[in-house]
C-alpha cells in the first residue's frame, strides 16, 4: 500500500487516458457498419475530448475547460436528437441502419 | 490514494469502451456505454469538476443514452447482422490506432509535474457559471438557438409520418410518391440548413 498511496497522477495520464478512449471511438466508427453503434463510438470520442479539457482546465487552475465541457454536452445531445431522428427516419425507409447499405440505395 | 482510484476508474472505463465497440447487440453496446460514461463521471470527480461529474451522469448516462436504448429498442432486433471488414484491413487499423496512441502518450506524457493545489470551491457550480454567464455569455445564448434548432429539426422529421400526413405511408396512390420523393429532398435541405446555426 505505501507504493500506491504515493503515486502521483499527473497531466499525462489523464491525456494518455483519455487519447485510448478517444481511439477506441474512432475504431468503433471505423469498424462497425451498425449506425447506432457508430453513433454511440461517437458520443464516446466526445467523452474523451471532455476529459482532455478538464485534465488541462485542472491544470492551469481555471475554469474555461468546464464551459467548454458543458458546450459539448449540449452540441452532443442536440446532435444525438437530430442524428437519431433522421436514422429513424431512414429505417423506416429502407428497412436497415446498415451504412453499406445505404450506399448501395443511394446510387 | 488518488492514484488507485485513477487507475481502476480508468481500467474500468477503457475495458467498458472496448466492450461498447466489440458487442454484437447494440442494446449490450449501449449499457456498456453507459458503464464507461459512469467511469469516466468518477474520473471527473476525481478532477475536482463536481458540476461536470453531475451533468455527465445526468446527461450522458441519464438522458442521451436513455435516448439511444429507446431507438434501439424502437427499431427492434433487425440489425443483428454483424459484418465488419476485411480482417487485413482491420488489423492494419488496430495497429496504427496503437500506434497513433503511444506516439500521442509520447508527446503529451512527458510532464511530470503534479496538479497545482486549488481552492475548495473549483469546479463547483458557482465557480463554472461565473466563467459562463460573464466570458461566454454570447456562446452560452448561441447554445440555446442551437438547440431550439435542433428541437425544430427533430420534430419536423417525426411529423411527416404521423398518421394523418400525406407522407411515405401512403405509397398506394401514384401521385403521392412523387410526394413523398420531394420531402426526402427537403428533409435534406433543412438537415444543410442546420449547419450554419451550429
Amino acid at each position: 500500500m505505501p507504493d500506491l498511496t504515493t503515486l502521483h497522477v499527473h497531466l499525462g495520464h489523464y491525456l494518455t487516458l483519455s487519447a485510448i478512449l478517444f481511439f477506441i471511438g474512432v475504431s468503433g466508427v471505423v469498424f462497425r457498419r451498425n449506425a447506432i453503434i457508430m453513433f454511440m463510438s461517437i458520443e464516446l470520442m466526445l467523452t474523451a475530448v471532455n476529459l482532455t479539457f478538464l485534465a488541462v482546465s485542472r491544470q492551469l487552475g481555471d475554469h474555461q475547460g468546464h464551459v467548454f465541457v458543458l458546450f459539448a454536452l449540449a452540441v452532443a445531445a442536440a446532435e444525438a436528437g437530430v442524428g437519431l431522428a433522421i436514422l429513424v427516419e431512414i429505417f423506416k425507409r429502407r428497412g436497415s441502419i446498415d451504412v453499406d447499405d445505404f450506399r448501395k440505395l443511394m446510387e | 490514494m488518488e492514484a488507485v482510484f485513477f487507475y481502476v476508474f480508468g481500467t474500468l472505463a477503457v475495458i467498458s469502451a472496448l466492450l461498447t465497440v466489440t458487442r454484437r447487440d447494440a442494446v449490450a453496446s449501449a449499457f456498456w456505454l453507459i458503464f464507461c460514461f459512469l467511469s469516466v463521471a468518477a474520473l471527473f470527480a476525481l478532477l475536482s469538476a463536481h458540476f461536470m461529474a453531475i451533468l455527465q451522469i445526468l446527461l450522458y448516462a441519464g438522458a442521451i443514452m436513455v435516448f439511444f436504448l429507446f431507438v434501439i429498442m424502437f427499431l427492434g432486433k433487425s440489425q443483428d447482422r454483424v459484418k465488419t471488414s476485411d480482417w487485413r484491413v482491420v488489423a492494419l487499423g488496430v495497429l496504427s490506432l496503437i500506434g497513433a496512441t503511444v506516439v500521442l502518450t509520447r508527446l503529451v506524457g512527458s510532464t511530470h509535474a503534479p496538479f497545482p493545489a486549488v481552492a475548495d470551491s473549483y469546479g463547483g457550480i458557482e465557480a463554472v457559471s461565473e466563467v459562463l454567464l460573464t466570458k461566454y455569455l454570447f456562446a452560452f445564448e448561441l447554445t440555446g438557438l442551437l438547440l431550439t434548432a435542433a428541437v425544430i429539426g427533430a420534430v419536423y422529421l417525426a411529423r411527416r409520418e404521423a398518421p394523418g400526413s400525406r407522407g411515405a405511408k401512403a405509397p398506394v396512390v401514384r401521385g403521392l410518391t412523387s410526394q413523398a420523393a420531394t420531402s426526402t429532398a427537403s428533409s435534406s435541405a433543412v438537415q444543410h440548413e442546420d449547419v450554419p446555426h451550429a
